[in-house]
């Protein structure tokens, strides 16, 4: 039988192991073969066993007859109320409801907000009185726009507009949004309306001055009653 | 009564008793050595405190082996039978611990391969003989439950004792019956680190139980 100091043994970190059964098969009956021809390995593991025996019995002694506690717990089955949503609502409580209405209303300002602003913003032409010939002006892109409008070129009038004496400096007209079109765009072709026309020579030297479009918008078209009589024999 | 050193001679011993009744008390105080001769000159007590003596600790080292007390008890029975017998041929070359200890895992062994046999032997039989094995009651007398009692107050005090660090390795080991895997990734320490630190807890802890009374009455 070999003489050697276990520690120096290749299977000196075997012992352990062996010991708990957390070796494979053929490493315990290498194990197991070598403790046979070693006795230094066979007296280290006889130690290393008693002290793991004392252990053992002071367990079985004064642990085991101890009654395990039972704690019941509420268990939830995993397959209801453990989503995503349901694990937000637990953690807010009774404030779920609201709480998420509130976010819901605030993720809507939020997404929808700037684009309610910028649509206003699209609308306002800034009107310089100041200027010798005002000309319209993009504010989206800050650029002038110089082109010449449908209702100056087929001479078709338009509606009468303020004075430019009587405007306040830095008063912002609003014009609804579908009448800016992006510079560079096609401009569409519109046919001239038949609009007879009854307006002054002053009248039409103030409608010079260049507007966005080639109508009013402001123009009321519906029936008027006076037209429906216009067409009825009133006579006798 | 005179008593004479232990060094002397184990007939030097056993005639300085007068009348023999006090006999079993000497023998406790002779070396392994001593009464193995004793026992080889057809000494049947000599023999029995070799066996009182050991039988603990074959035991632990056949359960370390074995895994199971049943099989282990066995073990060491058979481990003691087969020393009486071959008692005359112990040379003396070795310690008597390592004389018993090699015996000890030859019975363990044994009874591993005829294990081993009985389970392919009864292959088919699916509810195995791990559940019916049959264990007799142990008796506890008041003198041996009020030895493991002060030897389990003993086991506290040195495993209490221990570091906080080897203490933890043991308790999650044996208590929480972790492999060294778990344990391992448990404390985040590398295994070599696990089976190092249980290691030096153990070997710690056997030397403090030392004092202890190591023989089973």
């Amino acid at each position: 039988m070999a003489r050697v100091n276990a520690s120096n043994c290749r299977f000196a970190n075997d012992a352990l192991p062996y010991m708990y059964g957390e070796l494979t098969s053929p490493e315990a009956s290498e194990f197991e073969l070598h403790l046979l021809d070693c006795t230094a390995c066979t007296d280290e593991f006889a130690e290393i066993s008693n002290a793991r025996y004392e252990v053992y019995e002071w367990k079985k002694l004064e642990f085991e007859p101890l009654t395990t506690p039972v704690f019941e717990i509420p268990y939830v089955p995993a397959s209801e109320g453990f989503s995503f949503v349901d694990k937000i609502r637990a953690a807010f409580g009774g404030w779920a409801v609201p709480g998420g209405a509130f976010a819901a209303l605030a993720v809507a300002l939020l997404t929808f907000g700037p684009l309610l602003w910028t649509s206003d913003v699209k609308d306002i032409v800034v009107v310089n009185s100041n200027l010798a010939s005002p000309e319209p002006v993009d504010l989206l892109s800050d650029r002038v726009v110089s082109e010449k409008l449908p209702s100056q070129v087929a001479g078709v009038p338009v509606k009468k507009e303020e004075e430019p004496s009587q405007r306040r400096e830095g008063y912002v007209d609003r014009v609804p949004q579908r009448n800016v079109r992006a510079v560079g765009s096609p401009r569409p072709v519109r046919s001239p309306r038949p609009v007879e026309s009854k307006q002054t020579s002053a009248e039409n030297q103030r409608n010079d001055t260049p507007t966005l479009n080639d109508f009013a918008e402001d123009e009321d078209t519906s029936l008027r009653l006076a037209q429906l009589f216009e067409d009825i024999d009133t006579s006798d | 009564m005179r008593w004479i050193s232990y060094s002397d001679s184990v007939y030097a011993v056993r005639f300085s008793c007068p009348d023999g009744a006090d006999t079993s008390l000497m023998l406790t105080n002779l070396t392994d050595e001593k009464l193995v001769e004793l026992a080889v000159s057809n000494d049947p007590e000599a023999f029995g405190e070799i066996v009182k003596r050991w039988e603990r600790k074959i035991f632990a080292l056949c359960f370390g082996m074995l895994g199971r007390e049943d099989e282990a008890r066995d073990a060491a029975q058979e481990t003691f039978i087969a020393a009486y017998r071959n008692i005359s041929n112990f040379r003396g070359e070795a310690k008597v611990s390592s004389w018993l200890h090699r015996i000890a895992v030859n019975q363990c062994l044994t009874v591993k391969r005829r294990a081993k046999t009985r389970s392919e032997e009864f292959f088919d039989d699916e509810a195995g003989d791990t559940e019916n094995v049959f264990i007799a009651p142990t008796h506890r007398s008041p003198a041996r439950a009020a030895e493991q009692g002060e030897r389990l107050t003993i086991v506290r005090q040195a495993v209490s004792s221990l570091p906080v660090d080897l203490r933890q390795v043991i308790v999650m080991k044996e208590f929480e019956e972790m492999t060294f895997q778990e344990i391992s990734d448990t404390l985040e320490l590398p295994l070599s680190t696990v089976k190092s630190r249980l290691y030096t807890a153990l070997r710690q802890l056997r030397m403090k139980l030392e004092r202890l009374p190591m023989e089973i009455s």
